[in-house]
């Protein structure tokens, strides 16, 4: 694992290896200091030799500074290190993500993926930092202090080697009882973020419907485990400070002890003993940055695990060798194709079962059924955003798999269910379509899919910003937007989603007559809930249960297919109703 | 207008670090005092015992050296009582960092719940005009920041002053003059602190945001997937990042660097005091052993109040984001 994230050190590595050496001379300039300090009241002040303490003096003001620039050196080194390597997991992980198929995506969920882009993330960067700088200069003062102890007594300074070891097995055994919860904890992160960012989507209603409460229980329950499981983690932490001085505090009464008894028999000096206590000290500060270090990198474990997952994650949908790179025309054929999202799941209730289609380029295809019929599962396989788990699906008589992905989803364009516009201006958002698209093309997109006339009433016209989600627009004009922006790619398929559920019959009416007469070329296929959509289409579709039920025109159907005759009449009887109300009331 | 917006912002850092403590003690009052307490004892029990080892050599050692047969009694009873010195230390130090656990965890779930219900009474404006990803980055990022500054700058900012005041008193004892000019160095010192501190948090704040934001742009693009792929805005979309990204970076490399330095200038800083005292004093060594932890204490204080003070700011950004509103 450390080796595939240290990929990404890439152009910071001389910022990477300069730090600890900075950090280096830093320690040794830390080491010189105290002693010159020593030798000052040592030598000079006890002889009071006042050339000599300027001496010594002028000599600890040198480095003094030398000690404050390798201290910056290394400081800022250290920031545009770990900053930088921030930044690249970042863009690792993003770049890696835009290749998911659908299924790669589900498998991780939207709210653990940006909690792995951004708060783990976070946690590998400060961990990577402190080990560049802690985890240098720690161990170097560490085994600096030991050799002076034995220095000096080499006796007492065998009590050190053998406290240590047993503190580094406790640290250990604390770090791995710690982290399965911080796991846990970030598991729980990424619940957190999707509660709070399905509450933020949904705001509307939770407010029409005075749902706060219940979202606020909802909240409570994932705000409370997170709490728990980092209680029970810190917890566990906690024990390494009290066992860290217990160990240096043993150390310091058996030197105590045993040194008293050697001062007093002669064998070692009273000062001697001062120093190795103060040595014993600078062991226990090491050791307190070690286990400070340890602790993060014990919390980073878990997020780094869950970076690299997402590096390592590869996409199912991919490229084959050699792929075709144009689709001949708009024709699609389903062969005996069967799907289901998951292939883990029970093979007996597959969404899409022995589907069976066989479309010419410039049909006009309708597809009906009731909600959960597996409509939109169907649109999704053609431009590969699922691949068929059985069978296989031609376009232009080539296997939707041989294709180049790009040039395939070029020529498929899809107008959801869900209509998705992003933040920036109606231009910009049309121009996903086609980047590179004049003006004028806009403009005439925008009068097929009749959303030209309400944009030029819009103050800004084509510049109007829209929000996050498109919120500044209504359903229907937000439909139309997006069925603009897929005609703007000139695609050989069109797919329209129970696209145009939020507009009015008139209207879409408008836009299926300027589909049948501008663009007679391209395939078109409709999903609606609406009859009228899909009556003048060439030939219909009836789903049930994730299998086709029947297929042909209106007239046939109506003669032939009895889900197609129920929902017709009650929708045809529904508008008649409706009439004579108005009629009515209009007496 | 300069002047005005200077002040405001360290009203603001007063304002939130009272909010916080008033966040703890109403929830935690009585843990919050064992803590207090705890500190307090683990505080003493370190500096009592680095005066206790000169103790131990100079007044129990020193007169028993060249004793043929050394009654030992002394040594043993003063080595216990160093002994149950350290345990009260050590105790101490568990008490106060198991508790505060309690505490900073409480704290901050309480801190979430209220965020939670704060932003179900906001106006729908806010949350057209606020990317989701920016609002949820507060609960994960912003609070985690928060964990820091109260399970460990507290207490080490506490433990600090206690062992400057027991320290201070011990060199008061020893020489005034000398204190007087350490108290001289200690406020080049703070002046030092705050320079940094300001650069740093300025730029903290920087980078809470860019970090809100590239979780805003994240979240938009992982919600609008399918049209992404659809529209094959891959590309476009991995150009967007990048710039966010970059920005990112940069402003954490800035507060990181900031941050880092600031430890290294007052500790020389310190070391530069250290020589002119001694050229100035040439005193004996317990002064300097003194002198050093006095030193290093105002380094943890400073950095314990200046690193947490940023992230106190963003979340009470917004805590306030939603009173601008209404």
């Amino acid at each position: 694992m450390i080796k595939k994230l240290s990929k990404f050190i890439g152009q910071y590595k001389k910022d990477s290896i300069l730090t600890p050496i900075f950090v280096i001379f830093e320690v040794v300039m830390e080491v010189v200091i105290p002693y010159l300090m020593a030798k000052i009241i040592d030598v000079g002040v006890q002889n009071g030799d006042l050339n000599y303490i300027f001496k010594i003096g002028a000599i600890l003001v040198v480095s003094a500074f030398l000690s404050l620039t390798f201290g910056m050196l290394s400081g800022r080194f250290a920031a545009k290190a770990s900053s930088g390597f921030a930044k690249n997991l970042r863009k690792g992980m993003f770049y890696n993500i835009q290749n998911y198929s659908f299924t790669n995506i589900d498998k991780f969920s939207t709210s653990s993926l940006v909690t792995r882009l951004t708060t783990d993330v976070t946690n590998v960067q400060m961990a990577f930092q402190m080990i560049i700088r802690i985890l240098v200069r720690a161990p170097i003062m560490l085994i600096f202090a030991l050799a002076m102890a034995f220095s000096i007594n080499s006796k007492l300074a065998l009590i050190f080697v053998v406290t240590m070891p047993i503190l580094a097995v406790a640290l250990y055994f604390i770090s791995i009882k710690a982290h399965p919860y911080f796991e846990k904890v970030f598991k729980k992160y990424d619940v957190l973020n999707r509660v709070v960012g399905e509450n933020l989507n949904a705001i509307r209603v939770v407010k029409a419907y005075n749902r706060e409460e219940y979202e606020e229980k909802k909240f409570e329950e994932v705000n409370s485990k997170v709490y728990d499981l980092f209680k029970k983690a810190e917890k566990i932490v906690a024990f390494n400070s009290p066992a860290m001085q217990l160990t240096i505090y043993t150390c310091i009464l058996l030197l105590s002890w045993l040194g008293a008894k050697m001062i007093i028999g002669g064998s070692m000096q009273a000062g001697e003993l001062s120093s190795i206590i103060t040595y014993a000290w600078q062991i226990l500060s090491s050791l307190m940055m070690l286990s400070f270090v340890f602790v993060m990198i014990i919390i980073a474990q878990s997020s780094a695990e869950r970076v690299v997952e997402v590096l390592d994650e590869e996409s199912t949908i991919k490229n084959k060798e050699n792929p075709v790179m144009e689709v001949k025309d708009g024709s699609i054929k389903f062969e005996n194709v069967s799907f289901q999202y998951d292939d883990a799941k029970a093979e007996d209730e597959l969404p899409l079962e022995d589907i069976n289609i066989d479309i010419k380029s410039g049909e006009t295809i309708g597809i009906i059924g009731a909600t959960g019929s597996s409509k939109s599962t169907i649109v999704n396989l053609i431009p590969r955003l699922y691949d068929v788990t059985k069978g296989s699906i031609k376009v232009g008589g080539v296997d939707v798999r041989d294709y180049d992905i790009e040039t395939l989803r070029n020529e498929v364009a899809v107008v959801l269910q869900k209509n998705v516009l992003f933040s920036g201006t109606i231009k910009e958002n049309l121009k996903w379509g086609n980047k590179k698209a004049t003006d004028e093309e806009i403009v005439r997109v925008c009068k097929l899919a009749q959303a030209d006339g309400f944009i030029q009433e819009f103050p800004d016209k084509y510049d109007t910003v829209l929000d996050q989600g498109g919120t500044n627009v209504s359903g229907g004009q937000k439909q139309r937007i997006c069925i603009a922006r897929a005609l703007l790619k000139k695609p050989k398929i069109l797919i329209l989603d129970d696209s145009t559920s939020a507009v009015d019959t008139k209207t879409d009416a408008l836009i299926r007559k300027a589909f049948r007469e501008e663009i007679p070329n391209t395939t078109k296929i409709i999903i609606a809930q609406r009859i009228t959509s899909v009556e003048d289409a060439d030939r219909i579709i009836v789903l049930d249960d994730g299998k086709i039920n029947g297929i042909g025109t209106s007239e046939e159907l109506l003669k032939t297919n009895e889900i197609y005759k129920e929902v017709y009449e009650s929708q045809k009887k529904g508008e008649e109703d409706n009439g004579e109300g108005n009629k009515e009331e209009q007496k | 207008m300069e002047k005005e917006t200077k002040k405001s912002k360290n009203k603001n850092t007063f304002k939130t670090l009272k909010r916080l403590l008033k966040y703890v003690t109403s929830t935690y009052k009585l843990q919050f005092v064992v803590v207090c307490i705890s500190i307090i004892v683990s505080a003493i029990a370190s500096v009592l015992g680095v005066q206790f080892i000169k103790y131990l050599i100079d007044d129990i050692i020193t007169p028993l050296i060249g004793n043929a047969n050394p009654d030992y009694s002394n040594l043993l009873q003063a080595i216990i009582i160093m002994a149950v010195i350290y345990i009260l230390g050590i105790i101490g130090t568990y008490l106060y960092n198991r508790l505060m656990i309690n505490i900073s965890q409480g704290v901050l779930k309480r801190i979430r719940t209220e965020m939670f219900h704060h932003m179900q009474t906001l106006p729908i404006k806010y949350f057209d005009s606020h990317p989701h990803g920016e609002t949820m980055s507060t609960y994960t990022n912003d609070v985690d920041t928060l964990r820091q500054m109260i399970s460990q700058s507290i207490p080490q900012v506490f433990s600090c002053a206690i062992s400057m005041i027991a320290i201070l008193f011990a060199m008061f004892a020893t020489d005034i003059y000398m204190t007087l000019f350490v108290l001289v160095m200690v406020a080049i010192m703070v002046l030092v602190s705050k320079f940094f501190a300001k650069r740093s948090s300025k730029n903290f704040i920087a980078q809470q945001k860019n970090l809100s934001i590239v979780d805003g742009y994240i979240e938009e693009m992982m919600a609008g997937q399918k049209v992404v792929k659809v529209f094959r805005y891959e590309e476009e979309n991995k150009k967007k990042f990048d710039k966010l990204n970059e920005a990112l970076c940069d402003s954490m490399t800035k507060a990181n660097s900031y941050a880092n330095t600031l430890m290294p200038c007052i500790m020389n800083i310190g070391n530069l005091g250290y020589v002119l005292v001694a050229v100035i004093g040439r005193s004996s060594n317990n002064k300097w052993n003194i002198n050093n932890r006095w030193n290093s204490s105002i380094f943890t204080i400073y950095k314990s109040i200046y690193k947490p003070t940023r992230s106190s700011i963003t979340t009470n950004e917004l805590n306030n984001y939603g009173t601008s509103w209404s």
